[in-house]
């Protein structure tokens, strides 16, 4: 028994954690074994974040006791936390970006030496580092040089030079490649050799069935299972975090596309990144995917019909009439409507409340004389709320309430406001629950049902495999190739995002299996 | 157990300190401590009839340009042209005034106009920030009325002199007043006004045309400071070279007081210029009756401006002002 507690390096007992009367952590156990890696998962808003701002410190928990190594420990906060051998690394990294590797490594406790910063002996330290970690660094370049998933390294290399016993990663692998992935579990597997335990948050099955020796589910704040991942499987971990078993992932395609009513004709974008020279038509109630590496030009092609992005030559043409937007307004006249890939920069009005984010697109339907009707404009947003299934107390409440499952069906509703006929989609699953993500399937196909066109970008392969009728692959700015989703396969797609990777220079690669 | 409850009562009380609800009241509470103070300290004479006049004429202009300012801050960008543009106005109006009355008043509010939208079109045309434009333009109009001053003051006709009657000012005041308050409660242009505020790009994608939105703020926001200017001329009859000095402090100081977070944003409310510009006045008449010298005023006004911007500043909105 004794040894048994021994290796366990974090035990949380019966943490509690209350917003008002909202109770986000309920009775939480944890416990994470020495040198080995707990995978942490659940649908947004089930209270991981929470979890974890409770064990940093940053929120007091209400009730339970944390024990590090033996010992009770209540941290004030973040620094207080990795003093005593707890780092986390977060999904957006906190660096200076204009200082180089050394200098963030050693921020906040420079060695010294008569009065001034000992250069040679960060040197010397950081090496000694890296090299204990088997990676390669250039140790004196500004962090902007960086890629990503080098700044996460260094990130990680910062918490272990702490002496580190657990490290918490959240959602590291969200910007990765799939080379960098492999590069950062294998500097995982490397952390786990020498005796120091992981934390991995991370909504991707993939990946925690391929790194983690244990995974636990949350879900509405309470911990549901916890189990080695050699003796669970995916529906199993889907079922715990959605609390229901979900056999589809994808609602049934059963949409009958008619007649071409959308057709861009060799279209050309005038300012970085390029598109070039981009053809191709969609059908009335058809659902269009667009798939393509990142960089690809999916976003910007997106953005050019929507007459957000400055077009160099090429034509649109929807319902055999010309229609080259040059602004969002005239392109939302016309019947169209782009849901964008960055929710909070691009979609949301976080100082909003829910009526204010579902109304402004169609302000001039809730007129009563010439004032605007507060009454109307909640209707209409309790309408949506409705439609939506968007879970919230009411039309009043905060944007920023809401998980962001719920955030993106409030501007999916505030698109349906104006009933639009081509519904471009940037992402529209992006960080968004299991669940959630399937009542926006079910209600893509409806609209493609109804004879609404859609044009949906995704980096998701089973998502773009599993909804649509036809995928656009692009390529480096270019269209590869127009495939039937139901005679294409994952081989194929790749292949075809790679078509013209080597024509422009350097490349990114991003693939989502 | 009692330290539990009593704890959790110190949360909710920091949480109610430093929540939304408190900051709306926060001016409110303000406003009655600073007249109760100035009561007090001046022994009642600042609520005589007397002081009460003098206390409003002091409003009427402030509160003409408060409201323009209003609406660049919901923006989340800033002005600092206010005073110039008044000096310059005032100058052009009582010019005018000379010729007709009415022509003076257009030409007030057009030139008014046209330094909003010099501003505007700096800032959105070549993208900076109004904070950076604004203290240029304001430097620049600043010397434009010095020009015009140096020499000798220019006078105003009597004829508007002899407009100088509370009920103008004050139907010209109410009536800014209402139409602002309808166009930013009730009309599509309030609310594109609180979407660029809240998140450009969002209000960009959602068919907000934003730039026209902020160069057509930016212009009746100069209108209006156009208009006070009429208003500043009826009552001092003649214009010198400190017309309309330091007035864009005045109008941050007031707005700020009144509770309306110094990084703006679609946060802000209607309230927030009334309540800020007549605990300004209550403030400065207050700090003349007790005879403070003019610097020392200055000095005490500071402090408290300090004070409240730190009290009501929106934390999460910390960025550059627009």
């Amino acid at each position: 028994m004794a040894e048994q507690e021994a290796n366990i390096v974090l035990s949380i007992r019966d943490m509690c954690k209350s917003f008002g009367r909202n109770r986000v952590l309920d009775h939480i156990d944890l416990d994470v074994k020495r040198g080995s890696i707990m995978g942490l998962m659940g649908e947004n808003g089930a209270g991981k974040s929470t979890m974890m701002k409770c064990l940093f410190g940053t929120y007091q928990k209400d009730e339970g006791t944390i024990i590090l190594d033996g010992k009770e420990i209540n941290f004030s906060g973040p620094k207080m936390a990795l003093e005593n051998g707890i780092a986390m690394v977060h999904q957006e990294l906190n660096q200076c970006l204009e200082r180089n590797v050394l200098d963030n490594l050693f921020l906040g406790r420079y060695p010294m030496k008569r009065g001034v910063v000992d250069e040679a002996r960060m040197k010397t330290e950081a090496s000694e580092l890296f090299r204990r970690l088997d990676m390669t660094v250039n140790l004196t370049a500004p962090m902007k040089t960086m890629s990503v998933s080098a700044r996460q390294m260094v990130e990680i290399a910062k918490a272990v030079s702490y002496n580190a016993k657990l490290i918490v990663l959240d959602e590291p692998t969200s910007s990765l490649t799939v080379k960098e992935v492999a590069k950062l579990f294998e500097m995982m597997r490397n952390l786990k050799e020498q005796g120091i335990s992981l934390v991995y948050i991370s909504h991707k099955m993939d990946e925690i069935f391929e790194i983690c020796d244990e995974v636990s589910v949350l879900r509405d704040g309470k911990m549901v299972l916890t189990r080695e991942t050699k003796k669970t499987n995916m529906n199993e971990l889907i079922a715990a975090m959605v609390g229901r078993t979900l056999d589809n992932r994808f609602p049934p395609v059963d949409n009958h596309p008619g007649e071409t009513v959308l057709s861009v004709q060799n279209l050309s974008t005038k300012f970085e990144p390029k598109l070039l020279d981009i053809s191709f038509d969609v059908r009335k109630g058809e659902i269009f995917g667009l798939y393509g590496l990142v960089g690809a030009g999916r976003t910007e092609l997106l953005e050019t019909m929507f007459g957000v992005r400055t077009r160099a030559a090429g034509r649109v043409y929807f319902n055999g009439r010309l229609i080259n937007f040059n602004n969002s307004r005239e392109a939302m006249d016309h019947g169209f409507a782009m849901i964008t890939e960055e929710r909070k920069a691009t979609g949301l009005f976080l100082e909003g409340d829910l009526t204010f984010n579902t109304t402004i697109t169609n302000l001039s339907h809730y007129m009563t004389g010439i004032a605007l009707s507060k009454e109307k404009m909640v209707k209409a947003t309790a309408n949506e709320i409705n439609v939506m299934h968007t879970k919230c107390m009411g039309p009043t409440d905060a944007i920023t309430a809401l998980s962001g499952g719920n955030q993106q069906k409030v501007i999916f509703g505030k698109w349906l406001e104006r009933a639009p006929e081509v519904f471009l989609m940037d992402e529209p699953t992006r960080g968004i629950d299991v669940g959630a993500k399937y009542e926006i399937y079910e209600l893509i196909i409806k609209m493609a049902k109804m004879g609404k066109t859609i044009i949906v970008v995704s980096s998701e392969m089973p998502e773009i495999l599993g909804i649509t009728n036809r995928i656009g692959v692009m390529s480096n700015g270019r269209l590869a190739g127009i495939v039937n989703t139901k005679e294409t396969d994952q081989e194929e797609l790749l292949r075809l995002s790679a078509k013209y990777l080597w024509i422009g220079g350097e490349m990114t690669w991003k693939i989502r299996m | 157990m009692e330290k539990k409850n009593k704890s959790n009562e110190q949360s909710k009380l920091r949480a109610f300190l430093t929540g939304d609800k408190f900051k709306a009241v926060l001016p409110l509470i303000g406003f009655v401590i600073i007249i109760v103070v100035m009561h007090i300290m001046t022994n009642g004479k600042i609520l005589t009839p007397k002081k009460l006049r003098l206390l409003f004429s002091q409003i009427y202009y402030p509160t003409i340009v408060a409201t323009g300012v209003f609406f660049i801050m919901t923006l989340g960008s800033i002005d600092f042209t206010e005073g110039s543009t008044l000096g310059v106005a005032s100058i052009v109006i009582s010019v005018l005034s000379f010729h007709s009355i009415p022509l003076a008043i257009i030409g007030g509010i057009l030139t008014g106009a046209a330094i909003g939208a010099l501003n505007g079109f700096f800032h959105v045309k070549f993208r900076l920030p109004s904070f950076i434009v604004t203290i240029c333009t304001m430097y620049l109009f600043r010397g434009v009325c010095a020009y015009f001053t140096t020499e000798s003051a220019v006078p105003a006709s009597n004829a508007i002199k002899a407009l100088d009657q509370d009920w103008l000012k004050i139907t010209i005041t109410l009536a800014v007043l209402t139409v602002a308050f309808f166009l930013f409660k009730f009309t599509r242009i309030g609310n594109d006004v609180k979407a660029v505020g809240s998140g450009e790009t969002a209000a960009r994608f959602s068919g907000v045309r934003t730039a026209r939105v902020k160069f057509l703020t930016f212009v009746c926001a100069g209108a209006l400071t156009g208009l006070a200017a009429f208003v500043n001329v009826i009552k001092v009859g003649s214009i010198t070279s400190t017309a309309g000095n330091q007035l864009e402090t005045q109008i941050l100081i007031s707005l700020v007081l009144g509770g309306l977070p110094i990084t703006g944003g679609a946060k802000v409310r209607f309230t927030n210029i009334i309540v800020g510009t007549l605990m300004y006045a209550v403030l400065n008449s207050g700090l003349s009756i007790l005879g403070y010298e003019p610097q020392v005023q200055q000095l005490i006004k500071g402090v408290v401006f300090l004070i409240f911007v730190a009290l009501t500043i929106d934390r999460k909105a910390l960025k550059v002002i627009k």
